[in-house]
């Protein structure tokens, strides 16, 4: 370095050479041309000294010196150096030639001129050569040289003329600094500058045909195959438990057990595998391999998400095939293929949820449109300004306007004047912000009125911002309206159920006027209201009751002639006079009414069952003051008071008749107890009183017949005696029996008629008298009655059915349960001589007998006391027979529940 | 079998009526045999005989009657009455008595038993059944006592 600065002026080639841009080349490079810089200072130092050596010595002296001083210059540095004589014999070699080369000084001697210089840059170098023996120098030639082993270095030469003593060209020194690993860092460099250029071009590929990865793998391998000088690449992509290729190009890869492929290890592990040389790899099938043409293979992952999705394979007919520099390009497209695979599936996803939320939203907006315009609703949309921008075709109806009408209008334009104030105060604080709802009132196109409940949502747009209102509108016109007539009609119903509950507190007509009335000057507009009764006999009107503003009216008799015809009056017709002034003629009940500055004038008629009994009237200051309504509601009310008035008029003759029915009754009744007792000590006399004497007769008589002293007729009449007297116990004791079963008091109870019908039986035993009497006894029901009285029922009735089958020696008696409009019993059946059915009702009527006493013995008493209990229970006693066919008694008690 | 005023009897029979008080005898007579009666024809003979008393002063040493058969009609004091002063008697508040009636009438049986008598018979028409229910009746109330 020393040496560059012992003449400056002769350096400043070097320092132009200095200042040339190495800055892009790496480092590595910059350090060889620092290099060449110094050698070159070197050469020219090396001129100068030979010149002046020349100058000062003898030729001899001076080319030995010049060897020497040379040999030491050139000893010292790292770059080769040779000199060569004017001949281009190998003048001088320094010891960093053969470092760099390989060859002795002997051996470049031996050589051919540039020989060690690789042909197709030799030319290049000679071609300059004439022009350095002509004194210029060729600075930084780079050219390869073949080392002495078949290497190739790459240098930098720089080639400049020798000159002797005057100048003169004078042989030519050659240095050359090995530039080897700049060039190939350069080189580095360029295949990186390419294959970032590749892989933009990719990325741009990919980019244009980014939703069709198969493009994209498409271009991957062959970008792969270019890039890397390869027979052929394939992308394969895991599928199931193994690979499929979807992209290739060139050769195709060996067909190997595709678990054992290097390039599902690759997949399945997510590192490179690279088979150098298939011949020597033992990983790899050979015999497939070379089948297929392929010495090298390298297989690098497909990512994607981090996670391995397939590999890119490059193989090659030739051996060792793929350096690093191939195997970082793959690399490289490898992760392109992952991103751009990624990048086309997003895409594609995206595309796809793109076009569905495109269908749904036109879904959505169909649905909308359909749903908005089939709506019973009306739907209007007011955008932020509050100006109408659509409205439905129901709105359209509802307010009769076209839609040309409404848009570009407010809606306070279609509101009724007395809501817009409202309608706009509450439209304006709720539309931007929050939903609202309430009735309003709309004016129709036509004028006329439209209820509706509005409820309001503000459309909110994507950035949150107020963009408008959705207004929708239902009628509730005809719901007012018919809330309206409800309303009335339920004051209308009050009024009538307060006029009914005051009908039924009343006490006097009077009272029930003033009730009526009171109630109706509510619900009409009248300054005078009265209640009046004709009385068509007398001529008369009387007032019920009557007010006149505050003050009651009096109720002196008016003359009927001042109201109207009486047989205007019978019509029973409604008179309406809107103004009293223009009514001609008048009659003068009603000039008393101008007079006093009544003009309106409503008469309804007191009506009850087509007959008028008075009128109700209504009279008001102002002319027309009477609408149907108020008829209506007169009429309303009139009905229920001339009812109420014919009530009370009834309900006072009714009160009137039933004190004096009440009188009679009492009267009656007192009478019947006296009977009653009369009979009460008759039967009481008959049943013991007159039984004392009887048993004297009885008892005597039987002592007489028993002495057994009488003579035959005496005997005979005795006999007579005491049958008699016998008879008349038996009568007495029914009459006594009947007598009692009519007055003595029902003890009811759950009675078992079977258990009654076994008693009967066991105590008729007797009469059986050695007949065959079968008995077929159904289900008997128990009934509700007094055991004691139905038990002798029930003894009369098996005792009847013993006595008419007497003359057979064998008889059937069937008792059945019996049950006839809900009434319970029994029937009681037998097979005996029977009777006329004509004489069915003489049967239970006592002492009434179908048979002569000497055929069948008894006092007609029986079926007496049957019916008699019938009766005493509520039910009844019956009868069915033929003369020959057997009779059935029916019995029953009423009413009864089975409680069986 | 007694109507005297000194002789002791089993039976007092208070009834009215010739005809009946015949009748009852012959019952009792064929009914109950050796049992002997005295005869009361209307309540206030009936009272004195059992309370000894009056005209009856001198049955006061004899031993009083078994058993007394009380007509419910009596004359001058009626048989529930009398059976009423009866049990109200030191004497006669535990004597038997038996009311017999012509009458059926069930007002009678239960006022019979509400003033304390301690049996009722309805005397049957038949001549025979009386014989049978007066038998009865006298031997019941003479076994009771005896006993």
């Amino acid at each position: 370095v020393s040496i560059r600065s012992g003449r400056a002026a002769s350096a400043r080639p070097v320092a132009a050479l200095a200042a040339f841009p190495f800055a892009f080349l790496s480092p590595h490079g910059a350090a060889a041309a620092a290099a060449v810089v110094a050698l070159a200072a070197a050469v020219v130092a090396a001129s100068l000294l030979f010149r002046e050596l020349r100058r000062r010595r003898g030729a001899e002296r001076l080319a030995a010196e010049l060897g020497r001083q040379l040999r030491a210059v050139s000893g010292g540095i790292r770059e080769s150096v040779v000199a060569y004589a004017p001949d281009l014999r190998v003048a001088l070699v320094n010891p960093a030639f053969e470092a760099l080369t390989g060859y002795t000084p002997a051996e470049l001697r031996a050589q051919e001129f540039l020989e060690y210089i690789h042909p197709d840059d030799r030319t290049a170098v000679l071609a300059e050569l004439e022009s350095v023996r002509g004194g210029n120098t060729l600075l930084g030639q780079e050219y390869r040289v073949i080392t002495r082993d078949g290497r190739i270095r790459w240098v930098s030469g720089t080639w400049a003329p020798l000159r002797d003593e005057r100048g003169r060209p004078d042989g030519v020194l050659s240095t050359e600094a090995d530039i080897t690993e700049r060039r190939r860092a350069e080189d580095e460099l360029r295949h990186e500058a390419e294959l970032f250029r590749l892989i933009i071009e990719v990325q741009r590929g990919a980019a244009q045909s980014a939703l069709d990865p198969e493009a994209v793998l498409r271009l991957l391998v062959e970008r792969s195959q270019v890039l890397t000088r390869a027979g052929g690449a394939t992308i394969e992509l895991i599928q199931g438990d193994g690979l499929a290729p979807r992209a290739q190009l060139g050769m195709a890869l060996p067909r190997v057990d595709p678990k054992t492929s290097l390039g599902w290890l690759t997949a399945r592990t997510g590192h490179m595998h690279r088979c150098d040389d298939a011949t020597l790899d033992l990983r790899v099938d050979r015999a497939a391999f070379l089948a297929a043409g392929v010495r090298s293979l390298l297989s690098v992952p497909l990512n994607w998400t981090n996670q391995p999705v397939g590999a890119l394979t490059i193989v090659s007919a030739e051996p060792q095939a793929f350096g690093e520099r191939d195997a970082r390009a793959v690399e490289l497209l490898a992760g392109m293929a992952g991103a751009a695979l990624s990048q086309a599936t997003a895409v594609g996803a995206r595309q796809a949820r793109l076009e569905e939320r495109t269908r749904a939203l036109q879904d959505s907006e169909m649905r909308f449109k359909q749903l908005v315009d089939a709506a019973q609703e009306g739907i209007w949309v007011l955008d932020d300004r509050g100006v109408t921008t659509y409205v439905n075709t129901r709105l359209t109806e509802l307010l009769g306007h076209e839609p040309g009408d409404m848009l570009g209008r407010p809606l306070s334009d279609f509101t009724d004047s007395q809501s817009r104030a409202e309608a706009l105060r509450r439209l304006a604080r709720d539309r931007a912000t929050r939903p609202g709802m309430g009735d309003l009132r709309f004016s129709r196109k036509d004028g006329s009125e439209l209820w509706a409940i509005v409820a309001t949502s503000p459309i909110v747009g994507r950035d949150g911002a107020h963009v408008g209102t959705v207004v929708m509108l239902t009628d509730i016109t005809e719901r007012r309206r018919a809330e309206d007539r409800l309303r009335r009609s339920a004051d209308r119903l009050k009024l009538l159920h307060e006029i009914d509950q005051a009908v039924l507190a009343a006490r006097s007509l009077p009272e029930l006027g003033r009730a009526a009335l009171g109630r109706l000057r509510r619900l009409a507009p009248c300054r005078r209201c009265t209640a009046v009764l004709y009385d068509f006999e007398r001529g008369e009107a009387r007032l019920l009751a009557g007010y006149d503003g505050v003050s009651e009216l009096s109720a002196a008799p008016m003359s009927l002639s001042d109201f109207s015809t009486t047989d205007q009056l019978r019509l029973g017709a409604v008179r309406y006079v809107d103004d009293l002034a223009r009514l001609e003629p008048r009659p003068p009940l009603l000039q008393r009414l101008l007079d006093e500055g009544l003009h309106s004038i409503l008469s309804v008629p007191l009506m009850v069952d087509g007959e008028v009994i008075g009128e109700l009237n209504l009279a008001a200051t102002s002319t027309g003051a009477f609408e149907p309504e108020h008829r209506d509601v007169a009429q309303e009310v009139a009905l229920p008071l001339a009812i109420a008035v014919q009530q009370t008029r009834l309900r006072d003759a009714l009160r009137r008749d039933t004190a004096e029915l009440q009188r009679q009754l009492a009267r009656r009744t007192a009478e019947l107890q006296e009977t009653s007792g009369e009979l009460d000590a008759i039967t009481g006399a008959i049943a013991h009183e007159l039984r004392a004497p009887l048993r004297q007769i009885h008892s005597f008589s039987q002592l007489l017949l028993d002495e057994g002293r009488l003579e035959q007729t005496a005997h005979h009449h005795a006999h007579r005696v005491h049958d008699g007297a016998r008879t008349l116990g038996a009568l007495m004791d029914g009459v006594l029996q009947v007598a009692r079963v009519s007055r003595q008091a029902l003890l009811r109870r759950p009675t078992p008629l079977a258990a009654l019908v076994d008693d009967a039986r066991r105590e008729l035993e007797p009469l059986v008298d050695g007949r065959e009497i079968r008995w077929q006894i159904g289900d008997l029901p128990t009934v509700d009655g007094d055991p004691t009285l139905l038990g002798l029922a029930v003894r009369h009735l098996l005792d009847n059915a013993l006595k008419f089958t007497a003359p057979h020696p064998r008889a059937t008696i069937r008792i059945a349960c019996a049950q006839t409009d809900g009434q319970l019993g029994l029937s009681v059946a037998d097979d005996g001589v029977g009777f006329d059915g004509a004489h069915a009702t003489r049967l239970f009527q006592p002492f009434q007998r179908l048979h002569r006493g000497d055929e069948f013995p008894g006092l007609g008493l029986g079926l007496a006391v049957v019916r008699r209990v019938a009766v005493r229970h509520g039910g009844r006693a019956w009868a069915e027979s033929e003369p020959g066919a057997g009779t059935t008694i029916y019995f029953t008690v009423g009413a009864t529940s089975d409680t069986r | 079998m007694t109507e005297t005023d000194s002789a002791p009897a089993d039976v007092l029979l208070a009834q009215d009526g010739a005809a009946d008080v015949e009748l009852t005898l012959r019952a009792l007579r064929q009914g109950a045999p050796g049992v002997r009666v005295a005869v009361a024809r209307d309540g206030a003979e009936a009272l004195d005989f059992l309370l000894a008393r009056g005209q009856h002063a001198a049955r006061a040493t004899l031993p009083p009657v078994t058993v007394a058969l009380v007509d419910i009609r009596l004359a001058r004091i009626d048989g529930l009455t009398l059976i009423d002063r009866l049990r109200a008697h030191p004497r006669t508040a535990r004597l038997p008595i038996v009311v017999l009636t012509a009458s059926l009438d069930p007002h009678d049986r239960s006022e019979a038993y509400r003033v304390g008598a301690n049996s009722f018979v309805e005397m049957p028409v038949a001549f025979d059944a009386f014989v049978q229910v007066i038998g009865d009746v006298a031997r019941y109330w003479m076994r009771i006592n005896r006993t």
